[in-house]
Protein backbone atom coordinates (compact mmCIF):
# COMPACT_ATOMS: atom_id res chain seq x y z
CA UNK A 1 0.00 0.00 0.00
CA UNK A 2 2.55 2.32 1.19
CA UNK A 3 4.77 1.31 -2.07
CA UNK A 4 1.55 2.52 -3.97
CA UNK A 5 1.24 5.69 -2.79
CA UNK A 6 5.20 6.29 -3.35
CA UNK A 7 5.09 5.50 -6.89
CA UNK A 8 1.15 7.60 -7.39
CA UNK A 9 3.93 10.96 -5.94
CA UNK A 10 6.64 10.13 -8.39
CA UNK A 11 4.48 10.33 -11.50
CA UNK A 12 2.99 13.24 -10.23
CA UNK A 13 6.28 14.67 -9.56
CA UNK A 14 6.97 13.65 -13.54
CA UNK A 15 9.38 10.74 -12.86
CA UNK A 16 7.22 7.86 -14.36
CA UNK A 17 10.46 5.78 -14.68
CA UNK A 18 11.31 5.68 -11.81
CA UNK A 19 8.20 5.44 -10.21
CA UNK A 20 7.49 1.88 -12.14
CA UNK A 21 10.94 0.76 -10.87
CA UNK A 22 10.33 1.68 -7.53
CA UNK A 23 6.90 -0.29 -7.78
CA UNK A 24 8.04 -3.11 -8.99
CA UNK A 25 11.39 -3.67 -6.82
CA UNK A 26 9.19 -3.20 -3.56
CA UNK A 27 6.21 -5.41 -4.93
CA UNK A 28 9.02 -8.36 -5.91
CA UNK A 29 11.80 -7.82 -2.51
CA UNK A 30 8.82 -6.51 -0.12
CA UNK A 31 5.91 -9.60 -1.19
CA UNK A 32 9.22 -12.37 -0.63
CA UNK A 33 10.03 -10.63 2.70
CA UNK A 34 6.80 -10.55 3.97
CA UNK A 35 5.67 -13.95 3.24
CA UNK A 36 8.08 -15.36 4.11
CA UNK A 37 7.92 -14.13 7.45
CA UNK A 38 4.10 -15.24 7.19
CA UNK A 39 4.56 -18.54 6.35
CA UNK A 40 6.92 -19.38 8.64
CA UNK A 41 4.29 -20.03 11.95
CA UNK A 42 6.64 -21.59 14.08
CA UNK A 43 8.86 -18.38 14.24
CA UNK A 44 8.83 -16.97 17.65
CA UNK A 45 8.00 -14.02 16.97
CA UNK A 46 4.55 -14.79 15.95
CA UNK A 47 3.49 -15.37 19.71
CA UNK A 48 5.64 -12.74 20.98
CA UNK A 49 3.47 -9.54 23.11
CA UNK A 50 6.76 -7.73 22.79
CA UNK A 51 9.14 -8.07 19.53
CA UNK A 52 12.90 -8.74 21.01
CA UNK A 53 14.53 -9.55 16.95
CA UNK A 54 13.45 -6.66 14.75
CA UNK A 55 14.50 -5.21 11.89
CA UNK A 56 16.82 -2.96 13.48
CA UNK A 57 18.92 -5.30 15.50
CA UNK A 58 18.69 -8.18 13.23
CA UNK A 59 22.13 -7.99 12.01
CA UNK A 60 23.23 -8.13 15.58
CA UNK A 61 21.58 -11.58 16.91
CA UNK A 62 23.94 -14.44 16.90
CA UNK A 63 23.54 -18.35 18.76
CA UNK A 64 25.12 -18.73 21.99
CA UNK A 65 25.69 -21.88 24.33
CA UNK A 66 24.25 -20.69 27.68
CA UNK A 67 22.35 -20.58 31.09
CA UNK A 68 19.44 -18.84 31.89
CA UNK A 69 19.22 -18.27 35.52
CA UNK A 70 17.56 -16.10 38.28
CA UNK A 71 19.73 -13.74 40.05
CA UNK A 72 19.43 -12.08 42.57
CA UNK A 73 20.06 -8.05 41.92
CA UNK A 74 18.97 -6.51 38.51
CA UNK A 75 18.79 -7.20 36.11
CA UNK A 76 16.91 -10.32 37.86
CA UNK A 77 16.93 -12.98 34.79
CA UNK A 78 20.83 -13.34 33.38
CA UNK A 79 22.46 -15.13 30.88
CA UNK A 80 25.82 -16.83 31.06
CA UNK A 81 27.56 -17.78 27.75
CA UNK A 82 28.79 -20.47 28.88
CA UNK A 83 32.83 -20.51 28.76
CA UNK A 84 32.97 -16.81 28.78
CA UNK A 85 33.25 -13.93 31.86
CA UNK A 86 30.09 -12.51 30.73
CA UNK A 87 26.57 -12.01 32.15
CA UNK A 88 23.90 -10.74 29.73
CA UNK A 89 20.96 -9.15 31.19
CA UNK A 90 17.95 -10.13 29.83
CA UNK A 91 14.94 -7.44 28.79
CA UNK A 92 12.11 -8.09 26.68
CA UNK A 93 12.99 -6.96 23.71
CA UNK A 94 14.43 -3.10 22.62
CA UNK A 95 12.81 -0.39 24.74
CA UNK A 96 11.38 -2.80 27.49
CA UNK A 97 11.81 -0.97 30.30
CA UNK A 98 10.19 2.55 29.06
CA UNK A 99 6.97 0.05 28.46
CA UNK A 100 7.25 -2.15 31.69
CA UNK A 101 9.78 -0.33 34.24
CA UNK A 102 10.14 -3.94 35.85
CA UNK A 103 10.22 -5.47 32.69
CA UNK A 104 13.63 -7.32 34.11
CA UNK A 105 11.57 -9.35 36.91
CA UNK A 106 9.47 -10.88 34.02
CA UNK A 107 11.09 -10.52 30.56
CA UNK A 108 9.09 -12.40 27.82
CA UNK A 109 11.28 -15.13 26.58
CA UNK A 110 10.44 -17.88 24.09
CA UNK A 111 7.26 -20.21 24.64
CA UNK A 112 9.08 -23.24 24.85
CA UNK A 113 11.36 -21.52 27.68
CA UNK A 114 8.50 -20.12 29.18
CA UNK A 115 6.58 -23.39 29.53
CA UNK A 116 9.52 -25.07 31.52
CA UNK A 117 11.85 -22.74 33.27
CA UNK A 118 10.62 -21.84 37.11
CA UNK A 119 12.89 -19.35 37.80
CA UNK A 120 12.63 -20.16 41.77
CA UNK A 121 13.93 -23.85 41.25
CA UNK A 122 15.20 -24.58 38.11
CA UNK A 123 17.48 -22.88 35.72
CA UNK A 124 18.20 -23.86 32.19
CA UNK A 125 20.91 -24.97 29.95
CA UNK A 126 20.21 -24.55 26.02
CA UNK A 127 21.92 -22.78 22.65
CA UNK A 128 19.94 -19.02 22.98
CA UNK A 129 19.41 -16.81 20.18
CA UNK A 130 20.18 -13.70 21.77
CA UNK A 131 19.54 -9.87 20.41
CA UNK A 132 22.05 -7.41 22.51
CA UNK A 133 20.10 -4.05 23.46
CA UNK A 134 23.30 -1.93 23.82
CA UNK A 135 26.77 -2.37 22.87
CA UNK A 136 29.00 -4.58 24.53
CA UNK A 137 31.50 -2.68 27.59
CA UNK A 138 33.71 -4.05 29.50
CA UNK A 139 33.20 -5.10 33.50
CA UNK A 140 29.85 -4.68 32.95
CA UNK A 141 26.52 -6.43 31.79
CA UNK A 142 25.53 -6.09 28.32
CA UNK A 143 21.53 -6.29 28.08
CA UNK A 144 20.06 -8.50 25.75
CA UNK A 145 17.12 -10.35 24.73
CA UNK A 146 16.22 -13.51 23.80
CA UNK A 147 14.38 -14.33 20.32
CA UNK A 148 14.57 -18.47 20.54
CA UNK A 149 15.88 -21.47 22.01
CA UNK A 150 16.32 -25.50 20.95
CA UNK A 151 19.06 -27.89 22.64
CA UNK A 152 17.42 -27.11 25.68
CA UNK A 153 18.40 -28.87 29.58
CA UNK A 154 16.92 -28.04 32.20
CA UNK A 155 18.62 -28.14 35.39
CA UNK A 156 16.90 -28.42 38.83
CA UNK A 157 17.94 -26.64 41.89
CA UNK A 158 19.05 -28.66 44.86
CA UNK A 159 15.95 -28.64 46.81
CA UNK A 160 15.31 -26.30 48.91
CA UNK B 1 69.18 34.08 109.97
CA UNK B 2 70.08 30.91 108.32
CA UNK B 3 67.46 28.56 107.84
CA UNK B 4 68.60 25.19 109.30
CA UNK B 5 68.10 22.35 106.86
CA UNK B 6 65.64 19.08 107.84
CA UNK B 7 66.60 15.54 107.93
CA UNK B 8 65.44 15.40 104.18
CA UNK B 9 67.24 17.81 102.76
CA UNK B 10 65.10 20.39 102.23
CA UNK B 11 64.14 23.77 104.70
CA UNK B 12 60.74 24.09 106.13
CA UNK B 13 60.41 27.12 103.90
CA UNK B 14 61.07 24.50 100.74
CA UNK B 15 58.41 22.23 102.12
CA UNK B 16 55.90 25.21 102.46
CA UNK B 17 56.37 26.64 99.00
CA UNK B 18 55.85 23.04 97.64
CA UNK B 19 52.68 22.61 99.41
CA UNK B 20 51.52 25.62 97.87
CA UNK B 21 53.37 25.23 94.55
CA UNK B 22 50.43 23.27 92.35
CA UNK B 23 51.16 19.89 92.27
CA UNK B 24 51.80 17.40 88.62
CA UNK B 25 48.28 15.58 87.86
CA UNK B 26 47.89 11.98 88.54
CA UNK B 27 49.23 9.51 85.17
CA UNK B 28 46.56 8.94 83.56
CA UNK B 29 45.42 5.17 83.13
CA UNK B 30 47.63 3.60 81.02
CA UNK B 31 46.31 3.05 77.10
CA UNK B 32 45.11 -0.63 76.54
CA UNK B 33 47.35 -2.17 73.49
CA UNK B 34 46.47 -1.48 69.98
CA UNK B 35 44.73 -4.04 68.17
CA UNK B 36 45.58 -4.20 64.69
CA UNK B 37 42.55 -3.26 62.68
CA UNK B 38 43.68 -5.00 59.63
CA UNK B 39 44.61 -8.09 61.45
CA UNK B 40 40.97 -8.19 62.98
CA UNK B 41 39.22 -7.62 59.62
CA UNK B 42 41.15 -10.53 58.17
CA UNK B 43 39.91 -12.74 60.52
CA UNK B 44 36.62 -12.02 60.31
CA UNK B 45 36.53 -11.93 56.89
CA UNK B 46 37.87 -15.37 56.91
CA UNK B 47 35.01 -16.47 58.40
CA UNK B 48 33.18 -19.36 56.80
CA UNK B 49 29.19 -18.83 56.83
CA UNK B 50 28.26 -22.31 54.55
CA UNK B 51 29.37 -21.68 51.02
CA UNK B 52 30.90 -18.94 51.60
CA UNK B 53 33.07 -16.56 53.15
CA UNK B 54 32.36 -12.72 54.97
CA UNK B 55 34.73 -11.44 52.48
CA UNK B 56 32.92 -13.60 49.81
CA UNK B 57 29.63 -12.25 51.13
CA UNK B 58 31.11 -8.00 50.78
CA UNK B 59 32.70 -9.37 47.28
CA UNK B 60 28.78 -9.93 45.76
CA UNK B 61 27.52 -6.37 48.01
CA UNK B 62 30.23 -5.12 45.97
CA UNK B 63 28.98 -6.13 42.58
CA UNK B 64 25.39 -5.29 42.94
CA UNK B 65 25.53 -2.14 44.73
CA UNK B 66 29.04 -0.49 43.23
CA UNK B 67 26.72 2.00 41.05
CA UNK B 68 24.64 3.01 44.11
CA UNK B 69 25.46 6.36 45.60
CA UNK B 70 24.28 8.33 48.10
CA UNK B 71 21.20 10.75 48.19
CA UNK B 72 20.36 13.59 50.50
CA UNK B 73 16.80 12.16 50.55
CA UNK B 74 16.98 8.62 50.92
CA UNK B 75 15.50 6.82 54.25
CA UNK B 76 18.93 5.13 55.03
CA UNK B 77 22.32 5.33 54.66
CA UNK B 78 24.00 3.63 51.94
CA UNK B 79 26.42 1.65 54.60
CA UNK B 80 23.00 0.69 56.37
CA UNK B 81 21.30 -0.72 53.10
CA UNK B 82 24.47 -2.59 51.91
CA UNK B 83 24.17 -4.44 55.21
CA UNK B 84 20.88 -5.14 54.51
CA UNK B 85 21.99 -6.87 51.54
CA UNK B 86 24.81 -8.41 52.92
CA UNK B 87 22.09 -9.98 55.69
CA UNK B 88 20.01 -11.34 52.44
CA UNK B 89 22.88 -13.52 50.83
CA UNK B 90 24.25 -14.23 54.65
CA UNK B 91 20.68 -15.81 54.76
CA UNK B 92 20.58 -17.32 51.33
CA UNK B 93 23.74 -19.16 52.12
CA UNK B 94 22.96 -20.00 55.68
CA UNK B 95 19.33 -21.22 54.81
CA UNK B 96 20.45 -22.97 51.60
CA UNK B 97 23.78 -23.71 50.40
CA UNK B 98 24.64 -24.29 47.11
CA UNK B 99 20.95 -23.99 46.21
CA UNK B 100 21.20 -20.64 47.51
CA UNK B 101 19.48 -17.73 45.41
CA UNK B 102 22.19 -16.77 42.63
CA UNK B 103 23.91 -13.93 42.94
CA UNK B 104 27.11 -12.02 41.10
CA UNK B 105 29.97 -14.26 41.93
CA UNK B 106 32.62 -12.48 44.54
CA UNK B 107 35.03 -11.08 42.39
CA UNK B 108 37.59 -8.78 43.21
CA UNK B 109 38.59 -5.35 41.90
CA UNK B 110 41.87 -4.69 40.02
CA UNK B 111 44.68 -2.98 41.69
CA UNK B 112 43.95 -0.50 38.93
CA UNK B 113 40.33 -0.20 39.85
CA UNK B 114 40.81 0.25 43.16
CA UNK B 115 42.60 3.94 42.61
CA UNK B 116 39.44 5.16 41.42
CA UNK B 117 38.40 6.33 44.83
CA UNK B 118 34.62 6.13 44.35
CA UNK B 119 35.17 2.65 43.28
CA UNK B 120 37.36 2.11 46.72
CA UNK B 121 35.18 3.54 48.88
CA UNK B 122 32.53 1.25 47.83
CA UNK B 123 34.69 -1.57 48.11
CA UNK B 124 35.85 -0.49 51.77
CA UNK B 125 32.21 -0.30 52.72
CA UNK B 126 30.63 -3.56 51.18
CA UNK B 127 33.36 -5.44 53.06
CA UNK B 128 32.33 -3.73 56.29
CA UNK B 129 29.30 -4.40 55.39
CA UNK B 130 29.04 -8.12 55.43
CA UNK B 131 31.47 -8.20 58.63
CA UNK B 132 28.26 -5.87 60.36
CA UNK B 133 25.43 -8.02 58.87
CA UNK B 134 27.77 -11.28 59.86
CA UNK B 135 28.23 -9.83 63.72
CA UNK B 136 25.25 -8.28 64.16
CA UNK B 137 22.76 -10.19 66.76
CA UNK B 138 19.64 -9.13 65.02
CA UNK B 139 18.60 -9.04 61.31
CA UNK B 140 16.67 -6.10 60.04
CA UNK B 141 15.67 -7.48 57.14
CA UNK B 142 13.68 -10.50 59.31
CA UNK B 143 14.68 -13.29 56.71
CA UNK B 144 14.97 -12.06 53.52
CA UNK B 145 16.57 -14.07 51.01
CA UNK B 146 16.35 -11.74 47.66
CA UNK B 147 17.20 -8.77 46.81
CA UNK B 148 16.90 -6.08 43.66
CA UNK B 149 17.04 -2.22 42.56
CA UNK B 150 14.00 -0.53 41.42
CA UNK B 151 13.92 2.16 39.66
CA UNK B 152 10.69 3.51 41.71
CA UNK B 153 9.61 3.37 45.02
CA UNK B 154 6.91 0.01 43.84
CA UNK B 155 6.70 -2.11 47.35
CA UNK B 156 4.89 -4.93 45.20
CA UNK B 157 5.95 -8.62 45.92
CA UNK B 158 9.15 -9.79 43.84
CA UNK B 159 7.41 -12.55 41.70
CA UNK B 160 10.27 -13.44 39.32
CA UNK B 161 9.15 -14.94 35.52
CA UNK B 162 5.24 -14.36 36.96
CA UNK B 163 5.28 -17.18 38.99
CA UNK B 164 2.58 -18.16 40.34
CA UNK B 165 1.76 -18.13 44.25
CA UNK B 166 2.48 -14.76 46.12
CA UNK B 167 6.26 -14.73 45.54
CA UNK B 168 8.63 -12.73 47.96
CA UNK B 169 7.12 -10.69 50.05
CA UNK B 170 9.24 -7.13 50.67
CA UNK B 171 11.21 -6.57 53.91
CA UNK B 172 12.86 -3.84 53.65
CA UNK B 173 12.89 -0.47 51.27
CA UNK B 174 15.50 1.85 51.05
CA UNK B 175 16.35 5.22 49.31
CA UNK B 176 15.87 7.02 46.59
CA UNK B 177 19.68 6.78 45.80
CA UNK B 178 21.59 7.64 43.07
CA UNK B 179 23.28 5.22 40.22
CA UNK B 180 26.52 6.20 38.90
CA UNK B 181 25.62 3.32 36.03
CA UNK B 182 22.37 4.76 34.55
CA UNK B 183 21.13 2.43 31.71
CA UNK B 184 17.82 4.18 31.63
CA UNK B 185 16.59 5.21 28.27
CA UNK B 186 17.35 1.62 26.93
CA UNK B 187 17.01 -0.90 29.50
CA UNK B 188 17.78 -0.49 33.39
CA UNK B 189 18.20 1.69 35.96
CA UNK B 190 17.45 5.78 36.29
CA UNK B 191 20.82 8.26 37.35
CA UNK B 192 18.51 9.17 40.36
CA UNK B 193 15.66 8.05 42.89
CA UNK B 194 16.57 3.99 42.96
CA UNK B 195 15.56 1.85 45.58
CA UNK B 196 17.33 -1.28 47.02
CA UNK B 197 14.57 -3.83 48.12
CA UNK B 198 15.27 -6.50 50.47
CA UNK B 199 12.31 -9.63 50.13
CA UNK B 200 11.62 -12.82 51.99
CA UNK B 201 9.55 -15.88 51.36
CA UNK B 202 5.85 -15.95 52.77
Amino acid sequence: MVSLLEAFMLIRMGRTKKALLHFIFTMIFGSTLVSSWSQDSTHPAAMRKMPCKTLENAASCYWAHGRLSLYNGTPAFRLWKIGTRRLLGIYSGPNAELRDDLDNEHPELPANITRIFDPVSNQIFADFEVCPLEPEREGAMQSACIESAKNIVVDKWPSR
Amino acid sequence: MQLKPTSQGKSWLDRIADRISPQPAEPGSPEPPRVDQTQWEKAVDSHKLNTLTVHDVGLIVFGETQSVMNSDHANDTLDGTRQKVAHAIINGDLGHGLARPRTARPIEPSAKELKDSNIRKAYDTSLAAAREAYLSPTDPTQGATHFNLRPNANRSNFKPGDSRGPGFIIRTQSGPFNNSFPTSGKNGLPSRGIYVNTYGPD
